[in-house]
């Protein structure tokens, strides 16, 4: 089997999905409706073959004038007037205005190809764009012949052995073109589409038909900006990225600790739910600013607030982001997100990162781009892009808008996308509100499964331990009265307990006081009557010495 | 200034044809012919006829928009017309090159 040659187009993100571009030296048919960007993709592939692959090609156009498709792909950046000078594209307007001509009898299309055949020479043109020869129908009335004609010039080209676009309208139900040209095309069939909705338009590449050649029949979106032509692969969700095992602080010493004591995980993705109003960017500010610290590079895409906006915000809580941006680590990108469809919002937020490399991707809220598609649309937007982050190693940090407070949604339906999860609540009650924090998940850590009071301070966000005690959990203010009810109880009892234990104290020295005073009285009695004894012992004495002496006078006298 | 000649009115002053071919291939052997047969009978000695060769004079096709082989350019006298075929159809040319035909 002969191996089928590949024509690089140099249309971006073309090549990858055709595994190699256009099958060389055949036509192919690119058709869509009015709008859909056949003409610029003709024209791209001619141009980029010749300032690529130096391949110089031939554009014959039957509907615009030369100067309209210089002027029209101008604001490509293709300057194809420079290019015609150089030879290395040539340009022809054909005409066939069907008023002015009288058809006299049989004919044939000889004038075309001579034309052709003498652009294609005068440059040696390897490619050729026929941009579209359906309008041959309608300036000529002989269909038979242009079919044969058609029939042979698809023929001669092929002969020629250029790679040739052939352009065409799209078709009724039967047909894919208007004029059933795939008939003549055989090799290679390309659909272009441009869907509006809601006033954004979403542009769509299928690859119909690729003989020889395996091919994904997945559509594909593309845009048209400044640059031309991108198509973007579709990457399927690959489950191999290169995982982390380091990590990156929140930001936030509290939150830091209830994540394993270190914080998010590097290159994983990170989702911050939660209502307007509970601290979601402060969150991503705290993140930015801390990363930008250790000299971490950081991208922002912010889609709700503009960048100035943001650094003024955040300095009202202490959050200062302005030297990270003169430092070039934080750079802002700040779009609206209706300004376009969301198959370019992906783009720009990836050709931004792929210009910036950053270490840390903000996106600022995903959304947002729910007023910009389907929730499908959406959803598979956020997994491509979350896909595209994991592959680059990034640490993407998503916020979301919640619609109700009480409510855990990711807000895209796509829990599974993200590594870690924290939901932004807010409580309601005593006339006040309070915002909570609490981690609904993270993957690949242990974390604390309390919910914090959250409080935005003017030194930032603080994370408390919600009050309880036996009769309830307490925020805010609430925590606050009841820490102090609690405390004023908890000293009450205490005074209590001290004075009780300062009238044991009392007792016991009055008791020792009786216990003294009993034992000086009765020292005082015991020295009493031990004078007493001594007294009756001497009297005892002197009454047996006057005895004696009684006696011995007595004696003396008889 | 005009001469009646079978039943068609056709103006005195001269006529520009310019007659685009490619090779003597056989539909333009047979354009030339018809052409001529509708010349020499409508517009007897007041008709030049430039054939023009694509295959010698390729730009040519660039710069007159011929898209179509035979392509017959009425210069003179105006409205210019396009007239393409191998003028088999003789109503058709006549129509095409604006000669009035009275039954």
């Amino acid at each position: 089997m002969p191996v089928l040659h590949k024509a690089p187009t140099g249309i971006r993100g073309l090549d990858e999905i055709t595994g190699g571009g256009l099958p060389r030296g055949r036509p192919t048919l690119v058709y869509g409706a009015a709008g859909s960007g056949k003409t610029l993709f003709g024209m791209e592939f001619l141009v980029r073959g010749a300032t690529l692959f130096n391949e110089p090609g031939v554009f014959m156009s039957f509907e615009e004038t030369e100067p309209e498709l210089a002027t029209n792909v101008s604001s490509l950046g293709f300057d194809v007037n420079s290019l015609i000078k150089a030879n290395k594209l040539s340009i022809d307007h054909v005409v066939v205005e069907r008023s002015e001509i009288e058809e006299t009898g049989e004919y044939d299309l000889e004038g075309l190809f001579v034309r052709l055949n003498s652009a294609i020479e005068s440059i040696k043109a390897k490619r050729v764009v026929l941009d579209t020869v359906e309008v041959l129908f309608s300036g000529l009335s002989n269909t038979g012949i242009i079919r044969a004609e058609l029939r042979r010039l698809f023929r001669w080209l092929k002969d020629k052995g250029v790679t040739t676009i052939v352009t065409g309208e799209r078709g009724g139900e039967t047909m894919l073109t208007r004029h059933n040209l795939e008939e003549y095309v055989s090799d290679c069939v390309i659909f272009l589409d441009n869907r509006v909705t809601e006033q954004l338009s979403t542009r769509r590449l299928r690859i119909v038909k690729y003989r020889g050649s395996s091919h994904s029949t997945n559509e594909f979106p593309f845009i048209i900006d400044e640059t031309g032509l991108i198509v973007m692969p579709v990457t399927e969700v690959r489950l191999n990225y290169p995982v982390s095992t380091e990590r990156v602080s929140t930001g936030i010493p509290r939150l830091d600790e209830m994540l394993g004591g270190k914080g998010y995980l590097k290159g994983s993705s990170i989702l911050i739910s939660g209502m307007v109003g509970t601290g979601k960017t402060s969150m991503a500010a705290h993140f930015v600013e801390a990363a930008c610290r250790k000299g971490i590079s950081c991208l922002y895409i912010a889609y709700e607030e503009a960048p100035d906006q943001i650094i003024r915000n955040m300095r009202s809580i202490g959050i200062d982001l302005e030297p990270s941006v003169k430092k070039g680590l934080l750079k802002y990108h700040a779009l609206r997100a209706s300004e376009q469809g969301l198959e370019k919002h992906l783009l720009i937020m990836q050709q931004s990162v792929l210009k910036f490399n950053p270490d840390i991707v903000i996106v600022d809220a995903i959304t947002d781009f729910g007023t910009t598609g389907s929730p499908l649309e959406v959803r598979q937007m956020v997994l491509r892009l979350v896909d595209f982050f994991k592959m680059k190693g990034i640490t993407a940090f998503f916020t979301s808008m919640s619609s109700r407070a009480d409510l855990e949604e990711t807000g895209v339906g796509l829990s599974s996308a993200f590594d870690t999860w924290i939901h932004l609540g807010n409580v309601t009650g005593n006339l006040e509100r309070n915002r909570t924090l609490v981690i609904i998940k993270s993957r690949g850590m242990a974390h604390s499964n309390q919910v914090r009071e959250f409080l935005l301070t003017d030194k930032g966000v603080q994370l408390k331990d919600i009050y309880t005690n036996a009769t309830g959990a307490f925020m805010g203010s609430a925590r606050l009265s009841q820490m102090a009810t609690d405390q004023l109880a908890a000293s009450a009892r205490a005074e209590n307990i001290a004075s009780r234990e300062r009238g044991v104290e009392e007792k016991r020295r009055a008791l020792e006081e009786r216990i003294n005073a009993m034992r000086a009285d009765f020292e005082a009695e015991i020295r009493e009557i031990k004078l007493a004894i001594s007294q009756e012992k001497a009297r005892d004495k002197s009454l047996s010495t006057g005895d004696k002496t009684l006696t011995e006078h007595r004696r003396m006298k008889s | 200034m005009k001469a009646k000649r079978r039943g068609v009115v056709v103006t005195e002053e001269a006529w520009d044809l310019r007659l685009f071919i490619v090779d003597n291939q056989p539909r333009s052997t047979a354009a030339i012919k018809n052409l001529k047969h509708v010349c020499e009978t409508y517009l007897a000695n007041r008709c030049n006829v430039e054939v023009v060769d694509l295959a010698i004079h390729p730009e040519m096709a660039k710069i007159e928009q011929i898209v179509v082989i035979p392509t017959l350019q009425k210069l003179n006298p105006r409205p210019q017309k396009i007239l393409v075929g191998d003028f088999s159809v003789e109503a058709n040319v006549l129509r095409g090159l604006g000669i009035e035909q009275k039954e």
